[in-house]
């Protein structure tokens, strides 16, 4: 895999970070050229009480030298990392240069927060993390039955269905950051 | 038991607070309608709603705050830096309420407040002063007169106030009149007072003050010096006690002329006095600039040398007591230097950088302290000052402090707004700045062209790797944007405190 960022204060420069997995670990390429095998031990900024990354640098038996706690934060879309004093802030961007299509701004366009119509999207009413799924694709269910949980901070928020229906599609998972407005779930209404 | 009126807000605030628990006082805390979730709201024993936001609507509106004073039944008012803090109309309306406020006489508040008039103190008992121009006939052609009998470079001030505005430096006479037409609007807009005054400028020199307090028994003792040369636009942003640029010979000199001016204007409370010292000079002279009549907002470098709490003392003479030191019971315990946070832009011309704090974590450990109001999920209010946090570090020698700062600022997060951080970490890392070489035109010629460095170290680039794995799962990381959260029609905004408890 290859991913490529933008640090803001250097825009004119791409920077490819080339990771390759084996088992639990990745080979992390630098754009210096230099290597490191690097275990994900915890990665935690969707949760915003714990925002951070936390890796182990391997030798090449797998066994940890150095663990790395760095926070990482989501900053509207842009990923700021702080270490030592400074917060770099980065940009993805796409193989060839542009940002990617926001999914996001695709699907929320225009758009109101609820159910549209006979069959359609219930889109998230704040922004959070999805931290249960309580239905799956396919499954019947009835007016207001609970079909995830949606958490900000404290703020818990179960999300029940507009309308008895049918479950069309799941657009998100546990463990998702969603934006306000967002498709959660998609309903077909009988 | 007392109870005691905060007339203030953020990091200073919390500071105040804390000793009144101390003290064993009841806290009355105020905010605006932009600070209902802040952290001075939560810990005071009762808080009381100003109203709007801007400050003219909430903290600077003295009926209401006299209000709120009489319906909490306050017996003292700490005015805190900023704000009211100098405002003798505001002290006197407390004493006319029958309320101690907390700080000078409204007499000590206008004539040391009044530059002129301070500068006019000075001369009489025989202070030095920068050569310069303070009579009352400040038409312009008289003006122009006196600064040929000055000479330039100079500098032109406002009598009514300090902080920069109103203030110009003049290296060619032929620039005098429009300077002074420019000087004089901003006095006016900012302290209702369009008189200006003549000085002439020195261009290296170290700004270095003396921590004074006094007692209504006329005693009054000094807490040595701070050097806060690290300016911006006459803005401090990093100070420390005591000044590397003072020896024994010049520490006496200083801190005897602090008090004689105290002493001359009857202060009770604690003040700061002001002077200009020469930089490297051989024997370098000193004058006197100005007295501050309030905490400052660098007050915990003293208290880390000295082993004193300011506010306690300040709390202490408010109630009519005697001083409870001698001048020879204070010593210097070691070094300290205090750093401030602030939320600006250091790469972009130091724009304000408001918005919410999506995570923070303040530096601890040997000979650290962090004042501060913040929390994660604070918002950072475009209605008030910048300041974040103040971060102090304690050394038995300058040396052992710096080393300290160093490293607590290394583990500082401060995420969501742009922060000076890196800034103050190069800064405290330059070389002219390890050697205490500083004057007031340190970061003029040093910092001028700072940039933050722009290849991110390994670590960085480990952690942004993970977090692009990781982000695969994530539509965040795909990019999706979360600009919600500052779009104050999105529920994350207007969630308030939930955003972050």
């Amino acid at each position: 895999m290859r991913y490529n960022y933008r640090l803001e204060e250097a825009a004119e420069n791409l920077l490819s970070l080339d990771l390759e997995a084996e088992g639990e670990i990745y080979k992390v390429t630098l754009p210096n050229g230099q290597s490191y095998r690097v275990r994900l031990r915890r990665v935690g900024m969707a949760t915003q009480l714990m925002p951070w990354v936390e890796i182990a640098l391997c030798d090449a038996d797998g066994q940890p030298e150095r663990l790395l706690r760095v926070p990482v934060v989501d900053l509207d879309g842009r990923i700021a990392v702080s270490w030592k004093g400074r917060v770099y802030l980065f940009e993805r961007m796409e193989e060839g240069g542009g940002r990617p299509e926001t999914y996001g701004e695709r699907a929320t366009e225009g758009k109101g927060v609820g159910l549209e119509g006979k069959g359609g999207l219930v889109r998230a009413p704040m922004v959070g993390v999805v931290s249960e799924v309580l239905v799956s694709e396919g499954q019947l269910v009835e007016k207001e039955q609970p079909l995830l949980v949606l958490e900000a901070m404290k703020v818990v928020m179960r999300i029940g269905a507009p309308c008895a229906g049918q479950v069309k599609r799941l657009w998100v998972q546990a463990g998702q950051l969603v934006s306000h407005g967002e498709p959660l779930v998609e309903l077909v209404e009988e | 038991m007392k109870r005691v009126l905060i007339a203030n807000r953020g990091e200073i605030a919390v500071r105040i607070l804390r000793t009144c628990k101390e003290m064993g006082f009841h806290t009355i805390a105020v905010y605006s309608e932009a600070d209902r979730d802040a952290l001075h709201v939560a810990l005071s024993d009762e808080a009381h709603l100003l109203g709007p936001a801007p400050a003219r609507e909430s903290y600077l509106n003295i009926e209401r705050l006299l209000q709120v004073a009489r319906r909490a039944r306050a017996d003292m008012v700490h005015p805190g830096y900023g704000f009211l803090s100098e405002n003798a109309d505001f002290a006197a309306a407390c004493r006319a309420q029958g309320l101690i406020f907390v700080g000078p006489s409204p007499e000590t508040i206008r004539q040391l407040g009044d530059k002129c008039a301070a500068r006019a103190l000075a001369e009489r008992i025989d202070v030095p002063t920068v050569p310069g121009y303070t009579d009352d006939d400040m038409s312009e052609r008289r003006l122009l007169r006196e600064a040929k009998r000055i000479g330039t470079p100079l500098i032109l001030k406002a009598a009514g106030g300090g902080g920069g505005r109103g203030m110009r430096i003049v290296s060619d006479l032929a620039q005098l009149p429009e300077a002074l037409a420019a000087a004089r609007g901003e006095a006016l807009a900012a302290f209702g007072d369009e008189r200006i005054f003549l000085e002439r400028y020195i261009p290296r020199a170290r700004h270095v003050e003396v921590q004074i307090l006094g007692d209504s028994q006329g005693n009054v003792i000094h807490l040595f010096e701070r050097e806060c040369s690290v300016q911006r636009r006459y803005q401090k942003i990093v100070e420390e006690s005591p000044s590397c640029g003072v020896n024994a010979t010049l520490r006496k000199a200083l801190t005897e002329a602090a008090v004689r001016i105290a002493k001359a204007a009857n202060y009770v409370g604690a003040g700061t006095v002001e002077f200009l010292v020469e930089a490297n000079a051989a024997e370098p002279r000193f004058y006197f600039l100005e007295v501050n009549t309030r905490l400052q907002v660098e007050h915990p470098v003293t208290e880390a040398v000295t082993g004193l709490d300011l506010v306690r003392l300040q709390f202490h003479v408010a109630q009519g007591r005697p001083l409870p030191y001698a001048q020879e019971d204070i010593s210097l315990m070691g070094h300290a230097i205090e750093v401030r946070l602030c939320a600006e832009d250091p790469a972009n011309h130091f724009l304000a950088s408001p918005g919410t704090v999506r995570f923070w974590q303040a530096p601890e450990g040997p000979g650290i302290r962090v004042d501060t109001a913040l929390e994660i999920g604070s918002f950072v209010s475009p209605y008030y000052d910048p300041l974040l946090a103040k971060i102090i570090a304690f050394g038995r020698t300058r040396d052992e402090a710096l080393a300290r700062l160093e490293r607590a600022l290394m583990e500082t997060h401060g995420v969501g707004v742009k922060t000076n951080l890196a800034y103050l970490l190069d800064i405290i890392r330059h070389r002219a700045f390890r050697e205490g070489d500083l004057s007031t035109r340190f970061l003029e010629e040093h910092f001028a062209e700072w940039k933050p460095s722009t290849e991110p170290p390994e670590e960085v680039l480990l952690a942004l790797a993970a977090a692009s794995v990781e982000g695969d799962r994530l539509p965040a990381l795909r990019g999706v944007s979360l600009s919600a959260s500052q779009n104050p029609l999105s529920p994350w905004y207007t969630v308030g405190r939930w955003r972050n408890t």
